[in-house]
């Protein structure tokens, strides 16, 4: 474990380096968000939709009391999908996809010995293959963060009315109420940590793979585990020290 | 060329490669071979830089290519540096075409236009014109070794590196890819060094032929001395495969039958326009010259009994 942390560490010694060549590194970056975030777009909005549904399903039923206004389920709604539902569950989902594509591909690419080939034409391999990726979804991830608060409060706001029998006008204005801009930001501040560790753990694991086919396997399996425990508990500390 | 002195490496304790002192010359295919296992992956690995050595010296031209040297006289050594993988290690997401270009793209300053036309060139000079839009997944195994030759010399390296070139392929295609190697190394005069243990490449394009056991260079000859070498482990590597041992026997029976004066008789002797393997000459098909600079001849130079 603590040989693994120190492993990971001097492979981002490597790869936080600046790029040879920026144009190149750039279209690699595009190619990266079109692959690990376009791709998530599905996903992202179909998880959030029926989750911030479910949510707001589960806040009516357990708020029903003459002395909570109505318009307190599309408050609470609100709060739980920006500051946990989209950034952690989302998160999490996304290190499913993205940690394991990483993985895979990366650990691909050093079984059938093309990283060895970039390596001996003379290139940081690390920083060549992984700070694009690294980049990519710092950059693309707040989207679909975004993305997924906008699609869990429809989500929320459909279910309210359809299901729950909110009217459109208090679900919508519980959503208005005390409004927070720092909740957006703790939003995206925990997006970007998350981010980072998803595509940098899931890296790691890639790229230190030995061995053939089934250490590919064990490698994207080990980048999801450990990309989703370093999310959980940079959560705990991220919220401890921003709220 | 590429000198290598008192190489060694050893992994968890157990070492891998001893004591190995080698020269490798220009314009010639120089090529080791051995058991798997025997250390000869490790050796080109360490001399590429994939791995670096617990003792010894690594010289390319004089060049000192060691670990602790400043990182751009590594980058200058390894820019000239072309290598073709045993499975090829073409990059899935390129395509043939893109493959070619990529060391370009990384290192030259040419237009986009004469990057294609260089690469072009190459996919050219290995047969493969019309296959610059095919992925790499479409690619037979021949010719993704092709493609990977194409690459190794888009650079136009100093030294070519070649890592079982003809693992898994079938005998014609070897023998185009070897023809190949052959024919670059000789028109360029790069200094090419090949791993195989395919003895068809041993005999035909064996300019110089370095024998590696349990991690010693154990014999250095050529493709024809190989024939001759009375190494018991030699004529044991040789003798695992069926044919070879076949061509052993009939190669010592000529031998035997010409010091006895009798040699014509035997019908033994291959044909005309063929090698003593009996493949007909051609283009690539030539069997190694032996070379007077060389300080062995006829049966190689056994060197376990001076590295015992």
């Amino acid at each position: 474990m603590i040989k693994n942390i120190g492993r990971y560490f001097l492979l981002m010694g490597k790869v936080l380096k600046a790029p040879g060549n920026r144009k190149l590194f750039w279209k690699q970056v595009i190619d990266e968000i079109n692959q690990l975030g376009i791709d998530s777009i599905p996903i992202v909005s179909l998880v959030s939709i029926f989750v911030g549904a479910a949510i707001t399903i589960q806040l009516q039923i357990n708020m029903d009391s003459p002395w909570i206004p109505i318009y307190a389920v599309g408050f609470a709604s609100r709060k739980a999908i920006v500051m946990e539902l989209a950034p952690t569950i989302i998160g999490l989902i996304l290190a499913g996809k993205i940690g394991s594509h990483i993985a895979s591909q990366l650990g691909t690419m050093r079984v059938t010995e093309q990283i060895d080939a970039i390596e001996v034409m003379g290139m940081n391999s690390a920083s060549y293959l992984i700070l694009p990726k690294i980049m990519a979804c710092l950059l693309f991830n707040p989207v679909l963060i975004m993305l997924s608060i906008v699609t869990a409060l429809f989500g929320g706001w459909a279910a309210g009315v359809g299901i729950a029998g909110i009217s459109s006008y208090e679900f919508i204005y519980g959503l208005q109420s005390f409004p927070h801009n720092f909740d957006l930001f703790y939003a995206i501040i925990k997006t970007v940590v998350f981010a980072f560790f998803i595509s940098s753990i899931s890296s790691f694991y890639g790229y230190s793979v030995q061995g053939g086919a089934l250490e590919v396997g064990k490698a994207s399996t080990k980048a999801v585990v450990n990309s989703s425990t370093a999310i959980i508990l940079s959560n705990l500390v991220l919220t401890q020290l921003l709220m | 060329m590429i000198e290598i002195r008192h190489l060694g490496k050893s992994f968890n304790g157990r070492q891998v490669l001893q004591d190995i002192n080698l020269k490798f010359e220009p314009g010639r295919c120089n090529l080791v071979i051995g058991q798997s296992g025997s250390g000869k992956t490790v050796l080109m690995k360490t001399m590429v830089g994939l791995l670096w050595p617990d003792s010894g010296e690594i010289l390319f031209d004089g060049r000192d290519f060691s670990r602790d040297k400043k990182q751009e006289q590594l980058t200058a050594i390894r820019r000239e540096i072309g290598m073709v993988f045993q499975g090829g290690a073409l990059f899935d997401s390129l395509s043939v075409l893109e493959n070619v270009i990529f060391p370009m793209d990384m290192f030259s300053s040419l237009s986009r236009r004469e990057k294609i036309k260089r690469a072009q060139e190459c996919l050219s000079r290995v047969d493969l014109s019309g296959a610059g839009k095919l992925s790499p997944s479409e690619l037979s195994g021949g010719m993704r070794k092709r493609v990977a030759i194409a690459r190794a010399i888009s650079m136009q390296p100093r030294y070519l590196f070649c890592d079982e070139p003809n693992s898994g392929l079938d005998p014609r295609t070897s023998e185009l890819i070897d023809a190949l190697i052959s024919e670059i190394t000789r028109e360029s005069g790069i200094t090419t060094v090949i791993n195989t243990h395919d003895m068809n490449s041993v005999l035909k394009i064996g300019d110089t032929v370095n024998f590696i056991y349990e991690g010693k260079l154990w014999w250095q000859g050529n493709g024809q001395d190989i024939l001759d070498s009375d190494n018991p482990e030699i004529l044991h590597f040789m003798e695992a495969s069926e044919l070879t041992k076949r061509l052993l026997k009939s190669h010592r029976q000529r031998r035997d039958s010409a010091l006895r004066g009798k040699g014509r008789a035997t019908g033994l002797q291959p044909e005309s326009g063929t090698d003593p393997a009996g493949n007909m000459a051609g283009p690539g098909n030539n069997p190694p010259e032996k070379d007077a600079s060389l300080p062995f001849h006829g049966q190689g130079k056994n060197l376990q009994r001076q590295n015992p």
